[in-house]
This record gives C-alpha cells, structure tokens and sequence, in this order.
C-alpha cells in the first residue's frame, strides 16, 4: 500500500512481494512500462492491485490476463496512463 | 587407553630386573629360548630369583616392551604400548605373537590349535597373573628386530591416527566456528545491517546510523560503550573521556552533568515542541547505572539532552518510575526506556496516556505483549498522535504489529527497518516524508505494510520479500557444510579407523 505518495520512477521488475496480497501504488508519479512479469513473479500471490493514477506508459502486459483466472479480485487500473499531480 | 597401563599389569623395577640379569640361569639351561628377567613377585626379599615351578607349555608375557626392546617400568610406561605375547616352547618356542591391546580378540588360536583364553576377557581390568612373566630375550638378534620394527610401526599408526583425530577435532570446532560467522555474514550483507549496533549484541540493535554512532563511539571510551550485560556502573570511566574532547564535533562537552542545559540550544528543527511546562528540567548524573545501559542504544547527545525526548524520558525514568529499578535485564530497561520515549515523544501535546505511564510498558492502553513481557503490539490509531517518530521504536525488536494510522507524525520510516519481527505496519495518512529503503528487507515477516498517503518520495524500491530470500544461500551454505563434515565423519574417517585396526592386527600377525 504505497497509494497517495510522490513515489517516482520505475515499477522494479526485480522486485519478490511474494506474500503480498494487496499492491497499491495508485496516486503516484511512476513512469514507465509495467514490467511483464509483474503478475508471475514480482507480485505472483496479488488479491488487489491498484495501479491507477501514475504515469505509466506502454501496454498492459500479457499476465495480467492469467492473473484474471486466478485468485486476483480486484484491479484497479482506472486512467492508467493519465497523467495526474 | 592405549598409553597407560592397565590396572593389575604389574611391572617388574628396575633395579630388580638388572639384580635379575645377574642372578637368572643361563638362557637356554633353564629355558631353552627364554631368558627374561621376571617380575618383582618372583624374588624374594634378597633378590633372588624364586622358582617354584615351571610349566613349559605357555608363557604369557604381559610386560611393556620398549622399542629397544629392553625392559621398562616405572613412568617410562605411559609411552609404550601394552602388548601381550604369547609363546608355545612346545611346538613353535621362537614365534611369538604380539598383539596390541586394544586389537585383541577374546580368544586366540595358538599354531597348535590350542585355546588360550585372553586376559582381555576379564572384565575387572585386573587380569589373573600369569604364572610367569617374560620378557624378550635380549640376546635373540631376530626378535630384538622385530620388536623394533613393530614398534617402529606402531609408532607410526598411534601418529597417524592422532593426526586424524586432530583433523576431524579441527573440522569440527571449524564447522562450529564458521556456522555463526558465515550466519552473520549471511545477515551482513543484508543491506539493511548497517544500522544494527554491533558494540552490543546482546541488547536490542540500535537504530542510530551512520555519524551518530560514531560520534558515541567517539564520545565515550570503550569500556562504557561495550560494557555489557548487567546494568553495570560506569563509575569512573568518564574520566577516561576528556581524551577525545579535543575533537571537533558539536557534541556537548563532557565537562560534568552539571554543565549540560547549558550547553545546548534548543533545536526547532527537530520538530518536537517544548515538551514539559516545568522551566528547569532535572538533569541525570551520567554516573547512573540507566544512563551506563542507554549509552549503547541512544547518542549521548540526545540521551543527556533533557529537551529532547531521549532525554526527558530518561530523567523521568530515573527520577519518577517505579518500574525500572525493579528490572535487571537491560533487555527490559531498554524495552521500559523505548515506550517511554514513544510515550513523551508522541504523546506529548496530548497526555491522555500520561496517567497510565507509571503502569507497566504492557499495561499501557493500546500496548499487546507476549508471554515473556515484551511488547508485541502498539495499537494508536487514530490517537492524535504528534511529533516525529523516535528512532527508538526501532529498539522494540519484538514488535510484530504497528498501527499508528491516521495521526499527524512525522518522521521517516527509518526505525522500521531494525523490527525484524515486524508483520504489519499501518502507517498510512500521516505526514511520513523520505523514502522507501531496501533496508525494508530486514523485516523479513513482513506481510502488510500500508504507507500510503504520506509525503513519501523517491523511488520504489526492487524489495525482495521473498521468505527466506536472499539469506537461503547462507542456510544452504551452512548446510552442505554440515553435511561434509557428517560424510567426513561417517565415510571417510570411520572407515579409515577401521582399516587402521585390521591393518594392524594384520601386521603384527605377520610378525
């Protein structure tokens, strides 16, 4: 839950929250693409993502499609690349 | 075993064995082959020798040989081997077979087929005498070299399988050497390490970082800074200090406790307001045992300060509660000082808790603890909260939960990265500024961490959460090397012992 923050940057495609179920970085100024392997190994166990309100770029990446027939229940990803502050 | 004698070996002295060498026959006119001096027992009071009778069948010599193959006796007997000799003048008188004693079997068959029983049999330590006792015959040229030879050998198995030993003695206390230390390196190259104080392992990790910490390495001498477990009594080590006054830091001077309001100015920059309406708050003598305990978790500047929290918790500390001088661990004082500077420093503009501060730490409203009293849980949500967060809530190292969501702190979340123990963190709608360390891998267990709306910036870190993350390459590590010394051990060495023993049961057979 990192939502309402001036977080800046990159989503780190290396990054292992395996046991996170809730993701929120909604509301704040990250930039670049969602990294592919978001939903397999960074964040593989998610229940909630929220990734609005950022300045993402690019595509929503294919796992996210395989995240849809899994455990996952709520994404957020309202004006996803909107630039928003 | 194999270099002392056993009990009941009775070893002729020497004296009496050269009084024997003059006084025994012949060789070869009473024993045809045989011409060893005899035991103490058989002489008498004079000396002489005393036959009473002989039984030519067997003679079981269980003397020490040397490897001269003189007799010895006395102390000289703790550095040979105790050998058993068994001899048939009936059929073979010139072959004897040496046994050592550890490689015995109970019964040996002679040429003859004839059963000797072994002394080693008897369980008593205390073999029955034999009727007579000899030794080697000094004037047999061959068996005086055989006994050199396999002495000479037994040497050198005894060496070699000391040397074994030594090694897997070595291996082991190398393989509980390095266990820890390669643990702790395991933890050290965490990136989050650098704030864990190691002058002091056994109290809680400080969470000072960086300048702060040296400046109190520097401040105070060693003695007071690694001074350990009990609440021990710096009295007289600050004298030593005034050594490193000299250096150019801004810290207080050590010029005495009396001194100290003096020689501050308060600082607005730390974000705490005035925290006691009294006008001269009570200085603590830096002689008092808390202060000896705190120097190793709090700067000196801030724990002598009684503006800041540090300081204002520990002059209450030492002047109002009745809980710290029941306890002796430092463990829990630094526990009962760490909710105390929380307490001043957050609850200071609101002192709803004031009241219930000369409680228990567990008692406290909102406060969980476990079983062994150390605080597990901090519940303040929504308390109105103010003021930074203390660095000594890094000093909590129990804290498994943290809610201090929607209060007005300030602060970073600095002290987070020392709760190893640390699930959830409910830290969202305050005024947090800084950034999101990698250091946030130190807590391990951490499953919530609720940050958001705060003023936090940066970048969001590559966290690797993962459980047991990066640290299963060192529990591997110390794994497989116990594993290598376990196969060392059981494949390698029992193995070789067990070959030592046939080989030199099977070399003194030959002999």
């Amino acid at each position: 839950m990192l939502h309402y923050n001036r977080f800046t940057g990159t989503l780190p495609s290396t990054m292992a929250l395996t046991m996170m179920t809730v993701f929120d970085v909604s509301w704040n100024s990250l930039t670049g693409t969602i990294p592919d392997n978001l939903a397999t190994s960074v964040i593989p166990n998610i229940r909630h993502l929220h990734l609005d309100h950022n300045r993402f770029t690019g595509t929503i990446p294919q796992s996210f499609v395989d995240l849809g027939k899994g455990r996952l229940r709520y994404v957020h990803a309202l004006e996803l690349s909107c630039v928003r502050r | 075993m194999m270099f002392s004698n056993k009990r009941g070996v009775r070893l002729p002295s020497p004296d009496k064995g050269q009084g024997a060498a003059r006084d025994y026959p012949e060789p070869g006119s009473l024993f045809p082959q045989y011409s060893d001096p005899v035991p103490d027992d058989e002489y008498n009071n004079e000396g002489e020798f005393v036959v009473d009778h002989i039984n030519d069948e067997e003679f079981i010599d269980f003397t020490n040989v040397m490897s001269d193959g003189k007799l010895m006796a006395g102390s000289a007997a703790a550095t040979t081997t105790p050998q058993f000799k068994m001899f048939s003048t009936k059929k073979t008188p010139t072959t004897d077979k040496t046994i050592p004693l550890h490689a015995q079997t109970d019964e040996t068959m002679s040429d003859d087929g004839t059963r000797y029983t072994h002394p080693s049999e008897f369980p008593c330590m205390s073999p029955p005498r034999p009727k007579y006792i000899y030794s080697h015959d000094p004037n047999n040229q061959n068996n005086e070299t055989a006994i050199t030879e396999e002495d000479k050998l037994t040497k050198v198995w005894i060496k070699y399988r000391l040397c074994i030993l030594l090694a897997i003695l070595v291996a082991l206390v190398l393989m509980i050497i390095v266990l820890p230390i390669s643990v702790s390196k395991g933890k050290a190259n965490s990136k989050c390490s650098s704030s864990l104080n190691k002058a002091s392992p056994t109290i809680a990790p400080s969470v000072y970082t960086g300048n702060a910490y040296e400046a109190n390495i520097d401040m105070f001498p060693p003695s007071i800074i690694q001074a350990q477990p009990t609440a021990s009594v710096p009295i007289g080590t600050p004298s030593a200090a005034p050594v490193r006054l000299s250096k150019p830091t801004n810290k207080p001077s050590d010029m005495g406790p009396t001194t100290f309001p003096t020689s501050f100015t308060m600082e607005p920059t730390s974000g705490q307001p005035t925290p006691l309406p009294t006008t001269q708050p009570p200085t603590v003598p830096r002689q008092h045992p808390l202060v000896g305990v705190l120097y190793q978790v709090t700067p000196a500047d801030k724990l002598l300060n009684p503006f800041t929290p540090q300081g204002e918790a520990l002059s209450w500390l030492v002047a109002a509660d009745k809980q710290v001088p029941n306890f002796r661990a430092p463990e829990r004082i630094v526990q009962r000082y760490a909710m105390t500077v929380l307490d001043v420093a957050l609850h200071a503009p609101n002192p709803r808790l004031w009241s219930a501060r000369y409680l228990h730490e567990c008692k406290w409203a909102g406060v969980t603890c476990n079983d062994q009293k150390h605080v597990t849980e901090i519940n303040w949500a929504r308390q109105e909260l103010q003021g930074t967060i203390p660095a000594e809530l890094g000093l909590l190292s129990h804290l498994e939960k943290l809610d201090v969501a929607q209060n007005n702190l300030k602060g970073t979340l600095d002290p987070l990265y020392s709760l190893t123990k640390l699930k959830h963190a409910y830290l969202f709608e305050n005024y947090l500024t800084g950034t999101l360390s990698e250091k946030l891998e130190n807590c391990r267990n951490m499953t919530r961490l609720f940050i958001g709306h705060n003023d936090l910036t940066g970048t969001i870190p590559a966290l690797d959460l993962r459980p047991l993350g990066r640290s299963s390459a060192t529990i591997l590590y110390c794994c497989s090397l116990l594993a290598f010394s376990l196969v060392l051990t059981c494949f390698v060495w029992f193995p070789f012992y067990i070959s030592f023993t046939m080989i030199n049961r099977m070399v003194y057979a030959s002999l």
